[in-house]
C-alpha cells in the first residue's frame, strides 16, 4: 500500500554530507546499535564510554587516535564536539547520548531482557513535558515539537529513535533539513 | 456457524483466508465481481459473533478526521458511550493536513462583503462540476446545511476564520472560509478540544481488521489491531470491540493507495505524486466493501491542478496559486506564453488542461496579486515560489516565449478592465488588479492525486446502503470513504463541509440506533 520513496520509516537526507556522515557514523556505529542495550543487559555495570564493554574488547567503534572516552559522559564529548562542523547532534545514536549522560537500559525499560517499547509519558519522567520541549526548539521555524498541525502532541518516538536511526516525522509531507537527534 | 458466509456460498472456492492474503484493493474488487458477495442478501459478508467482547461501547468511530470526530462528538451529545478509532499513531487524517477552506452558502461573511449566495447556487456548481452524476439528495443536503455547520464550528467550537471569504474554482461566488493558520487542523484541533471536553480522547494506532456482522445482517462489532505500525499488516495485537449501536466509518479516502487507485484509474501510478498523508489508503473501504456495502464511482479521482512539482506532496505553493495566480493573475503554458484554461475552472477542467500541454504550466501574478497570500517568504525561500523584478526575467527562468506572455499580459488586463474574459469566461474579483507592478511572482504547476469521489453508497441519514438495497443495519459512514456527494468532481473547500456535515449526521443517526440483545 505504500508508495516508494514515501514511506514513514524512511531516512531522506537532502545534503550529499550529511548523508555520508551518517553512513560513516552508521558504519563505526551501527554494532553498538545492535548490541549495546543486550551487551548492557547482561554487563550493566557497563558506563558510557567505555565502548569495549558492550562492542567487545576486539572492536575498533572510534576513529584510530581518538582521544580515550572511558569513564567520560556527555559533558566531556561536547568539549570537542562543538559546532555544526562536529557536533554529534544527530550522529550519535540516542542510546549513547542515553548512556553517556548515565541513563542506563533500567531506567527505561522496566524488563531489560524483553524490552516493551516506551510510552511518550516515560520520556517526560527525564524531558518534563511536550511544553518544556517544545520551548527548546522555539528558536526553529517551523517548530517540530509545536506545529500548526500537531501542536505539541506528538509522540516522541515518531521522530526519535534510541535503537534506530531516528526521522523526520515532518518530512513525510515536508521537506525540512533540520537535524533529528 | 465457524466459516464466513462469503466463503461458503462463494462460486470460485477462494476462501477468505486466501482472500485476505491477497493484496488488499485487488482482493476486494475481484472478490466482488466474483460474484459471492453480490449474490448475497442481507447476510452477505455475515461471519460468527464472537463469545467474548474485549471491550464495548455504543458507537465505535473509525478514523479520527474532520467526519469521525463530527460524528463522534455528536454521538458523545446524544448520550451514548463512543470511542474513537484512528489508525494511524497521529490523529486527524488529511483533515488535520488539508487547507483550511470550508464552503458555506448564505454565510454571514458573505453577507458583510454583500455577496449574494444560496444553497441553490452552491448545489448547480456542484452539479456543473460533478458532471451531474452527483446522488443529488446528498448534495443537496450538504449545500442547505452548508452555512450553519461554519456557524457550528465557530459558536460550538471556537475556529476561528480569516476576516473574508475566499473564492476558489468553480463557485459562483466567493463562499469559502478559510483559517487563520491556513490549515485544516485549526478546525480539527478545536475538534479534538471538544471531544477530550467530553471525555473523549482519539485512540491511535487501532486499525480495522474487520466488521463483525451477524445473520440477521446487523454489524455489531470490529476486530481491530491494538498497537498498529502503518503500514505493517502483521503488527499490533487482536482486539474485539462491541458496538452496542453502531459502527461509523469515516476512514477517509484512498488516495495514496497506489495499487487500489491504479485499479480504479491505471493512469495513476507511483510516478504521480499525492497531496494526501501516507494512511490514505483503501483499508476502511475494502472492509466496508466486504462487508457487503455498495460502491459508487470508485474511479473518479482528482488531482489537484494548484500543485507545485518543486515540493513534495501538499507542501505549500498551492497557497500562491489559489490566493495570487489562479484569482488575481493568470497560468500560460509556457511553450506559447498564452492562457489555456480558465483558473478559476473545477479541478478536473484545470488539471485536465495542465496535462494535456504535456508539461509544467506557470502561474503568475503581480505584486498587488499577491497581497492575499500567506507564507510567500517562505515559499520564495524554498524556491517554490520565484521572484522577478521585471516579465523578461520571468519567462527567461521558466523559458517561456516572451512575445507570447507579453501579449497575454495586455489581453488580460484588457478583459480585466471591461470585466469580461472573452477567451475563458473567468469571473474577475471585484478587487482585481491590472497585472503590471513588479515584482512579478511565478511558481510551476503540475497536477497530483487529491481527492477521491468515489465510495460506498449511504443514504441521507449517513446508513450505509448494501448491495441487496437496504441499509446495512449497524453501520454508518461519513466523509471521503463514502460516494456521490461529489459527482466526477469536487469543488474545492467542499470536502470539508461535507465531512462536517455527514460525519454530524452519521453521529446524531449512530446514537438514535437501538441497541441489540
Amino acid at each position: 500500500m505504500d508508495e516508494p520513496g514515501r514511506n514513514p520509516l524512511n531516512f531522506q537526507y537532502k545534503h550529499a554530507a550529511l548523508r555520508l556522515t551518517f553512513v560513516f557514523a552508521g558504519l563505526i556505529l551501527s554494532g553498538v546499535f545492535v548490541g549495546c542495550c543486550f551487551a548492557a543487559d547482561k554487563n550493566p555495570s557497563v558506563q558510557g564510554g567505555n565502548c569495549q564493554g558492550c562492542h567487545g574488547a576486539q572492536a575498533q567503534v572510534l576513529p584510530a587516535g581518538h582521544v580515550e572516552t572511558k569513564g567520560q559522559n556527555m559533558d566531556f564529548c561536547g568539549q570537542c564536539h562543538q559546532g555544526p562542523e562536529s557536533s554529534l547532534k544527530g550522529k550519535l545514536p540516542l542510546s549513547h547520548s542515553h548512556f553517556l549522560s548515565g541513563i542506563h537500559c533500567a531506567e527505561c525499560h522496566e524488563k531489560i531482557a524483553s524490552p516493551e517499547p516506551l510510552r511518550t509519558k516515560q520520556c517526560f519522567s527525564c524531558h518534563i513535558s511536550a511544553a518544556e520541549v517544545a520551548k527548546r526548539t522555539a528558536g526553529q521555524n517551523p517548530n517540530p515539537h509545536n506545529s500548526i498541525h500537531y501542536g505539541p502532541d506528538l509522540d516522541c518516538d515518531l521522530c526519535h529513535h534510541v535503537h534506530r536511526q531516528s526521522e523526520n516525522f515532518c518530512n513525510q509531507c515536508h521537506e525540512y533539513t533540520f537535524t533529528v537527534p | 456457524m465457524t466459516q464466513d458466509k462469503e466463503n461458503q456460498s462463494g462460486k470460485k472456492g477462494l476462501s477468505r483466508r486466501d482472500f485476505m492474503k491477497t493484496t488488499g484493493g485487488m482482493a476486494a474488487v475481484a472478490g466482488l465481481s466474483g460474484g459471492g458477495l453480490l449474490l448475497g442478501a442481507k447476510s452477505a459478508g455475515a461471519v460468527e459473533m464472537p463469545k467474548k467482547w474485549d471491550e464495548e461501547f455504543d458507537v465505535v468511530i473509525i478514523g479520527s478526521g474532520f467526519a469521525g470526530l463530527a460524528a463522534a462528538i455528536e454521538a458523545k451529545k446524544a448520550g451514548s458511550s463512543v470511542v474513537i478509532l484512528e489508525k494511524m499513531r497521529v490523529p486527524g487524517g488529511n483533515s488535520i493536513i488539508n487547507g483550511g477552506l470550508i464552503a458555506g452558502a448564505g454565510t454571514p461573511l458573505q453577507d458583510k462583503e454583500g455577496i449574494k449566495d444560496s444553497a441553490d447556487t452552491m448545489y448547480q456548481d456542484m452539479l456543473k462540476a460533478g458532471l451531474g452524476i452527483n446522488h443529488p439528495e446528498l448534495a443537496r443536503i450538504v449545500c442547505e446545511k452548508s452555512a450553519e455547520t461554519i456557524m457550528w464550528t465557530v459558536e460550538d467550537l471556537g475556529v476561528v476564520y480569516k476576516e473574508r471569504v475566499t473564492h476558489l474554482g468553480g463557485h459562483a461566488v466567493p463562499r469559502s472560509y478559510y483559517t487563520t493558520n491556513s490549515s485544516g487542523a485549526g478546525i480539527v484541533r478545536p475538534m479534538l478540544d471538544r471531544a477530550r471536553s467530553l471525555g473523549l480522547d482519539v485512540r491511535t494506532a487501532m486499525y480495522l481488521e474487520r466488521f463483525f456482522k451477524d445473520e440477521d445482517g446487523r454489524i455489531k462489532g470490529v476486530k481491530i489491531r491494538s498497537g498498529y505500525v502503518f503500514p505493517r499488516a502483521d503488527s499490533g495485537k487482536a482486539k474485539l470491540i462491541k458496538a452496542r449501536k453502531a459502527v461509523v466509518l469515516a476512514t477517509g479516502g484512498f488516495g495514496f493507495d497506489v495499487p487500489f487507485r491504479t485499479i480504479q484509474d491505471p493512469r495513476l501510478t507511483a510516478e504521480i505524486d499525492c497531496t494526501n498523508q501516507p494512511g490514505a489508503t483503501a483499508d476502511g473501504l475494502i472492509q466496508a466493501l466486504q462487508t457487503g456495502a455498495t460502491p459508487v464511482q470508485l474511479s473518479w479521482i482528482q488531482l489537484g491542478p494548484w500543485a507545485s512539482p518543486d515540493e513534495k506532496g501538499m507542501g505549500i505553493g498551492y497557497i500562491f496559486a489559489i490566493s495570487a495566480a489562479f484569482p488575481y493573475g493568470f497560468m500560460v503554458d509556457p511553450k506559447t506564453g498564452q492562457r489555456f484554461v480558465d483558473e478559476l475552472a473545477d479541478r478536473k477542467t484545470r488539471a485536465d488542461a495542465i496535462l494535456k500541454t504535456g508539461h509544467f504550466a506557470i502561474g503568475i501574478a503581480d505584486e498587488k496579486g499577491v497581497k492575499r497570500t500567506a507564507m510567500l517568504d517562505k515559499m520564495v525561500e524554498r524556491g517554490i515560489v520565484k521572484k522577478f523584478p521585471n516579465l523578461e526575467a520571468l519567462a527567461a527562468e521558466y523559458d517561456i516565449n516572451e512575445p507570447g506572455l507579453r501579449e497575454t499580459v495586455e489581453k488580460y488586463n484588457a478583459y480585466l478592465k471591461k470585466g469580461k474574459d472573452d477567451e475563458f469566461g473567468r469571473p474577475f474579483q471585484s478587487d482585481a488588479k491590472p497585472v503590471e507592478n513588479p515584482p512579478y511572482y511565478a511558481m510551476r504547476l503540475w497536477p497530483k492525486v487529491h481527492h477521491t469521489m468515489g465510495g460506498i453508497q449511504i443514504d441521507k441519514e449517513s446508513r450505509v446502503i448494501s448491495m441487496a438495497r437496504q441499509p446495512i443495519k449497524g453501520l454508518y459512514a461519513a466523509g471521503e470513504v463514502c460516494g456521490g456527494v461529489h459527482g466526477a468532481v469536487r469543488l474545492g473547500s467542499n470536502a470539508t463541509v461535507e465531512c462536517l456535515v455527514f460525519g454530524r449526521i452519521a453521529g446524531k443517526s449512530a446514537a438514535n440506533q437501538d441497541v441489540w440483545t
